[in-house]
């Protein structure tokens, strides 16, 4: 154990000036003294016995101490920025034209906004900000240009301006210079000195949920409420209360209006109306009028793209969106008063409006649309036209106006069976069916299947439809029972109809001047008025009683009568086409009567009138009770009676006509008929009539 | 005096909607619960009237509209029966125009 005196000086930058042999000899060292420990290590250790005789390894302390920092090297940087150095690194990133509102850790003070230093109100924010300014420039008529502006550090690319010759609709700057602007619309007229004002767009980034105070309308101020709720009171949220220069602009959130005067957004009586975007996660308001409403005074028609996935009117209307240039709506909307009135130059709504089945869920003016979903309330389109993609279910549904150049095309059903569809004055073609009675007073009407219970025309403005398909409509709890068309009632002075196929029947009306064609289909009928024209092709079944004919019938289908009550409508067996003043043409085709009821005395034609009486072109005409086809009522009935036809089944002595001096016709009656045509006869011993009265034969 | 435009009954929010004619003047929203007694009473006999005229177990809607004296009975599958009140038996008409008596008499209070 020793100390020695040593000078070694620079060795690994320290030098030292004692050396020991062991820690043993530590005590005998000065305070303040660097010395070797040669027992150390490989050829010893340089220790420091510090002021206090505190022992310290030298190198054994340097070891775990930080290299220099280097930025970017050995620490990282910020968004590249260097973090070097003394003071505060502030935490606070402001993001250009957001501004931040965070219902919990927001303060309503002056100057706030950023993403750390929120407002704590939408209020507080939009009176805090201040986004709209001026400037005074030179304007040439389209040119793209703004001259001669003093300075445009106050103007930034993507503000709106609005001035004399600078009143296209989202004119915006996109470029500027240090005395000039490039816009994005060209001017509309050239001006020296001109006062242009600037709308600066700014987005409120909504955290938390908030309850509204007063109106959030302020020009250029949009909002991105992403997930908060927000309930509002008896005022309305958004009530556009300036000349709607810049378009609003509202995403996100849930709505709650919590009073029956909690009204969305109101944009009335206004010159230049804003373009709407809304495109929220859900709505739900007491409000009793329209949740949304638009419309202007004059100038400008705005457009409203809805977007929203639940947009419940718990006691009012959807909408009212009057004046509207387009109106594009996604979603579902309930209204328990109504749903969405569109009086827009283009509709397009995709989703689902629901409403009570007996109030309007879509009423649409003057417009251009497309449809794109079901519609559970009643339909009303007024000189509209376009395509409707889904079901109705209203109960009152009426397409009406002058829309001649474009059809409404339904490409769905009408689904209610109460209540009617009105048609009156455009043309509309329903590729669907139509479960609802018909009324139908002008314009055309092309459906696929028609299964409404009764279609009426009136009036005397040309009202003509074609059904595809009639009838058929089921209740599948009585097994299937056809429920379907069963009352045609014609009563324009000039309408027609054409039924091209199905089931349908019951009651036919066809008054003076209209006309029913019969193209295809199984009716099953009582004719109660024809005094204007049925033209059959197919197969009417069960004809079992008409009124006097005073118009025309042309058979060149099949007609099976059921000889049951006439036209007094009386319980006895009589003939059932009853030929008053009109025309029964018999035109090819069969006309028979299947069944004999006992004391039947002519299943097919009475003839009542100076009407005419046609087979032509070889019908067979067939009675069932063996008697005669046609009885004359009457002496003025004599007369007009055409026979081209087959006649069979009469028994022997009757012949194509019967005086029918049975008793129970109330009297004898003298067929003085006057007959024409080649008759072919099934029993050649019957005679072409009964000569024991005083018929001839020309 | 007000006049009347429409009374619906909706049972998705279990409300009583009295519209007045005039658009303008905010309808009157009653939650069912808290509806005046004597109205309740009425209201009650009404939903009786509804379900046995429709045999239904869920009335959804019910909307009464002064224009057209229309009484328009709607279900949960989109049934809907119209009756025009007028045209009722005098029991039945008498229940609904004391219905509608003391709905007017809400709107005009």
């Amino acid at each position: 154990m020793a100390v020695r005196s040593i000078i070694v000086s620079g060795g690994n930058g320290i030098g030292y000036t004692k050396e020991v042999d062991s820690s043993a000899d530590y005590s005998s060292i000065a305070n303040n003294t660097y010395f070797k420990d040669i027992s150390l290590g490989v050829g010893g250790m340089i220790l420091y016995k510090s002021n206090t005789g505190e022992i310290l390894e030298i190198y054994g302390s340097l070891a775990g101490k930080q290299d220099l920092l280097v930025s970017g090297v050995n620490i990282k940087t910020i968004n590249g920025a260097s973090i070097l150095g003394s003071g505060d690194v502030s935490t606070e990133f402001p993001q250009s034209k957001k501004i931040f509102v965070d219902s919990t850790y927001g303060i309503d003070a002056t100057g706030r906004g950023s993403q750390v230093k929120p407002y704590l109100t939408p209020e507080f924010a939009l009176s805090d900000t201040t986004n709209i300014g001026t400037f005074i420039g030179d304007t040439t008529n389209n040119s793209y240009t703004i001259t001669n502006i003093l300075n445009t550090s106050s103007i930034s690319v993507g503000d709106f301006l609005y001035g004399t010759g600078l009143t296209t609709y989202n004119t915006r700057v996109i470029a500027k210079t240090l005395n000039s602007v490039t816009i994005n619309y060209p001017a509309t007229a050239t001006g020296t000195g001109i006062t242009v004002t600037t709308y600066t767009p700014y987005t409120l980034i909504l955290s938390g949920n908030f309850i509204a105070t007063s109106n959030w309308y302020k020009l250029g101020m949009w909002f991105d409420c992403g997930n908060s709720y927000i309930t509002y009171g008896a005022f309305t949220l958004f009530d556009v209360n300036t000349e709607g220069y810049v378009p609003l602009w509202i995403n996100g959130g849930y709505w709650n209006g919590s009073t029956a005067s909690s009204k969305f957004i109101s944009s009335l009586s206004k010159s230049i109306m804003p373009d709407i975007y809304v495109n929220i996660k859900d709505y739900k308001s007491l409000f009793t009028g329209y949740n949304i409403e638009t419309g202007r005074a004059t100038g400008r028609q705005s457009q409203n793209n809805i977007k929203c996935p639940n947009f419940v009117c718990v006691a009012g209307y959807v909408a009212n969106m009057s004046d509207v240039w387009n109106t594009i709506w996604d979603g579902y909307c309930y209204g328990t008063l109504g749903g969405i009135i569109s009086q827009a130059q283009n509709l397009v709504f995709t989703g689902l409006v629901e409403t009570p089945s007996s109030v309007w869920s879509l009423a649409t003016a003057n417009c251009n649309m497309t449809v794109n979903g079901h519609i559970y309330g009643g339909l009303l389109m007024y000189s509209s036209h376009g395509t409707f993609n889904g079901d109705a279910y209203g109960v009152t549904n009426q397409l009406a106006g002058q829309t001649y150049s474009s059809p409404v095309v339904m490409n769905g059903s009408i689904k209610n069976m109460s209540g009617a569809l009105t048609v009156d004055g455009c043309h509309v073609i329903i590729n669907g069916g139509c479960h609802q009675s018909v009324v139908h007073t002008s314009g055309s009407l092309d459906i696929m299947r028609m299964a409404g219970q009764s279609y009426t025309q009136s009036g005397s403005n040309y009202p003509h439809a074609v059904f595809h398909h009639a009838g058929g409509e089921q209740a599948s709890a009585i097994g299937g029972e056809h429920i379907g068309l069963s009352y045609i009632n014609l009563n324009a002075t000039n309408g027609w109809l054409t039924v091209l196929s199905g089931y349908y029947g019951n009651q036919l009306i066809i008054a003076s001047g209209s006309t029913f064609v019969k193209k295809g289909g199984y009716m099953n009928a009582y004719i109660s008025t024809l005094a204007g024209t049925l033209i059959n092709h197919g197969y009417i079944k069960n004809l079992y009683r008409s009124g006097a004919i005073t118009g025309k019938l042309i058979n060149k289908g099949v007609i099976e009568t059921w000889s049951d009550k006439g036209n007094d409508g009386a319980d006895i067996y009589q003939p059932c086409i009853v030929v008053s003043t009109g025309t029964f043409i018999q035109d090819g085709g069969q006309l028979i009567c299947p069944i004999g009821f006992p004391g039947t005395k002519s299943g097919l034609i009475r003839k009542t009138g100076t009407g005419k009486v046609i087979f032509k072109n070889q019908p067979l005409i067939k009675v069932a009770n063996g008697l005669a086809p046609i009885e004359i009522l009457g002496s003025s009935a004599n007369g007009n009676i055409s026979n081209f036809g087959c006649i069979t089944n009469c028994a022997d002595g009757f012949g194509l006509l019967n005086t029918f001096s049975d008793t129970s016709y109330n009297g004898t009656h003298y067929p003085i008929v006057d007959l024409v045509g080649g008759s072919l006869y099934e029993d050649p011993t019957n005679n072409i009539f009964d000569y024991t009265n005083s018929a001839y034969l020309h | 005096m007000l006049l009347l435009r429409k009374i619906v009954y909706n049972k998705n929010f279990n409300l009583l909607i009295i519209e007045p004619e005039s658009l303008t003047i905010t309808a009157t929203v009653l939650m069912i619960e808290l509806l005046p007694e004597n109205l309740q009473i009425k209201f009650k006999a009404l939903v009786d009237y509804c379900i046995e005229e429709l045999s239904l177990e869920e009335l959804k809607y019910f909307v009464y509209t002064r224009e057209t004296d229309n009484f328009n009975i709607e279900d949960t599958n989109k049934n809907v029966i119209i009756k025009v009140v007028s045209e009722l038996d005098s029991d039945e008409q008498l229940k609904i125009e004391d219905f509608i008596t003391e709905c007017l008499n809400i709107i005009n209070e």
